[in-house]
């Protein structure tokens, strides 16, 4: 009982990043239909910014929030290179596998080939139903709740929600109601980035990174978001939960070295079932 | 009232796809407060010149101005900004929104506020908020479909989501609205509503042009009306000079037969 509570929270907590990885990937695909492989990235840029910053002696919270705020401006970067001018689709793809191995590339230089780590915001770890959880996994949950509120909140409830919604939709009558959609597509890429360096910066107290950690990161974060078709962010935060649980329990009744083949043989698995009823994209 | 030169003018637009000229040296203008009917056989180069108007095409040659500025080059976005709108023959709606959020998205024209103002609530989003709404009910009662506002967008019969089109234009309060066949596919009550909405419109000087298929319905509405036929203006006039035209009634006949007679 004890290891099974132990794996399920822990297994919560990461799907939990997954997630923000994956809603990463749904709002630059729902706005430019650009699956961006660089999505990675952004979570190992979050976690060797946050890493800079507190040996450059900045407090915790004000680290974490400055290397969000970069990892977003890094993904304004990454949305101009990718999406500007009238670049066809698929090499757009193609310039994110591009950004992805140039960030691993820019990544090894500047913060080297050994796993980094920091500990997470000070405090006590705690005990539920006698197993032992690391005061991370509550802030992670905290963290990726409030964010998901604030999300469905700006995009449910905010005229500035509907228009992107609206760009989602049908980009081509958005464009002649007055929206710029190449200027919302560089929104999105800011928003992705943003998430997914958040997930970076709550995932490196419990799992140290190393710049070839994007890839990993990328295929599971794409895996809980293929769950929805690419469109939907609510359920790329169950993919995300699922993979995260099925992860643990496969570390921790089976072995850790099989996680990701289990993880990535449940993305075939969804592949499959997901084709058969939702479109990709699952929009017009 | 800005004299028609002032207001919407084309010279020698020209746009072809591949070795088809769509939109061959079209020259016209249509003045503030017009309502302008736009006919022609099929392929006539009616949508296409919609089209290079509103800025999703680009002309290969010619020039077209807007209150005396040139727009030639200007983005589908940017000319929306300036107050050109347009609906289409086929329906785009958002799907998953609701009628009233489709027609609140078409104020993107004229608000401001940016996202971060969106993200914390600012105090000029939320006044922004607020007169969207207004607008976009005011819209929706125009075309009277204010009754529909919580449906969502797709599940409206054809006539109104045609309706539902022209009140998303009108929420970006248009200068210039195009309608691209608005009476297609509509049931004769459907057209008669349309047709009285088009007189309200015409009524709060609006300036209109409308291409439609449909010569009859044009001419109820339409104060002047311009005929394309394979990429060129063929005519201009009143609806009677139009329907006495030796070369409109040609064109709609089939030239084919015409030059086979000769």
């Amino acid at each position: 009982m004890t290891a099974f509570v132990e794996y399920l929270l822990t297994g919560v907590s990461r799907g939990l990043v997954f997630a923000l990885l994956a809603m990463g990937f749904v709002f630059i695909y729902r706005v430019t239909r650009v699956v961006n492989f660089a999505q990675g990235a952004f979570a190992v840029f979050g976690g060797f910014i946050t890493y800079s910053l507190l040996r450059a002696g900045m407090p915790q919270g004000i680290s974490e929030l400055l290397a969000v705020i970069a990892v977003a401006l890094i993904g304004l970067v990454f949305g101009i290179i990718t999406i500007v001018g009238e670049i066809p689709l698929l090499a757009s793809l193609v310039i994110t596998i591009g950004l992805s191995i140039l960030s691993e590339a820019i990544g090894m230089l500047i913060w080297g080939t050994t796993p980094i780590t920091y500990s997470g915001l000070a405090g006590h770890d705690f005990v539920i139903f006698g197993a032992f959880i690391q005061r991370q996994y509550l802030i992670i949950g905290i963290a990726s709740l409030a964010v998901f509120v604030g999300l469905v909140y700006v995009f449910g409830r905010t005229y500035f929600g509907k228009a992107m919604s609206a760009c989602a939709s049908n980009p081509y009558a958005a464009t002649l109601s007055g929206i710029n959609v190449k200027r919302m597509g560089f929104i999105a890429f800011m928003l992705g980035g943003a998430l997914g360096g958040l997930a970076g910066v709550l995932i490196t107290p419990l799992s140290p990174i190393t710049y070839n950690a994007d890839v990993s990161l990328a295929i599971t974060g794409f895996a809980a978001a293929i769950v929805g078709g690419l469109a939907s962010p609510g359920l790329a935060v169950v993919g995300g939960l699922v993979f995260g649980i099925v992860e643990q329990f496969v570390a921790g009744y089976w072995s850790p070295s099989n996680e990701t083949a289990v993880a990535l043989a449940l993305l075939v698995v969804l592949l499959l079932w997901q084709s058969r009823w939702v479109r990709l994209g699952g929009l017009e | 009232m800005a004299k028609a030169s002032e207001f919407l003018e084309a010279r020698d637009l020209t746009r072809s796809f591949g070795g088809v000229l769509a939109v061959n040296s079209v020259s016209f203008s249509v003045g503030e407060g017009e309502l302008r009917g736009l006919i022609g056989p099929n392929g006539a180069g009616k949508s296409t010149l919609f089209h290079l108007i509103s800025g999703h095409f680009y002309p290969d040659k010619g020039s077209l101005s807007f209150y005396g500025g040139h727009i030639e080059h200007k983005s589908p976005a940017a000319r929306a900004k300036m107050g050109i709108s347009i609906t289409f023959q086929a329906v785009h709606l958002f799907s998953g929104m609701t009628v009233l959020e489709n027609v609140m998205v078409g104020a993107h024209t004229w608000t401001k506020h940016e996202w971060i103002e969106a993200s914390f609530r600012l105090p000029r989003c939320r006044r922004e908020e607020r007169s969207i709404r207004e607008k976009a009910m005011w819209a929706l009662e125009m075309v009277g479909l204010d009754g529909y506002k919580d449906y969502l967008a797709e599940t409206l019969p054809l006539g109104r989501q045609r309706a539902l089109q022209i009140a998303r234009a009108l929420c970006g309060m248009p200068k210039l609205l195009l309608l691209d066949e608005p009476a297609s596919g509509l049931r004769g009550d459907e057209r008669r509503e349309l047709l009285s909405l088009l007189e309200k419109l015409h009524e709060n000087a609006l300036t209109m042009i409308l291409i439609e298929h449909d010569v009859d319905f044009v001419t109820q509405v339409a104060e002047r009306i311009t005929v394309l036929d394979q990429g060129q203006v063929i005519a201009e006039g009143t609806p009677d000079e139009i329907r006495n035209d030796p070369l409109v009634i040609s064109a709609y006949l089939g030239t084919a037969i015409s030059h086979e007679v000769i």
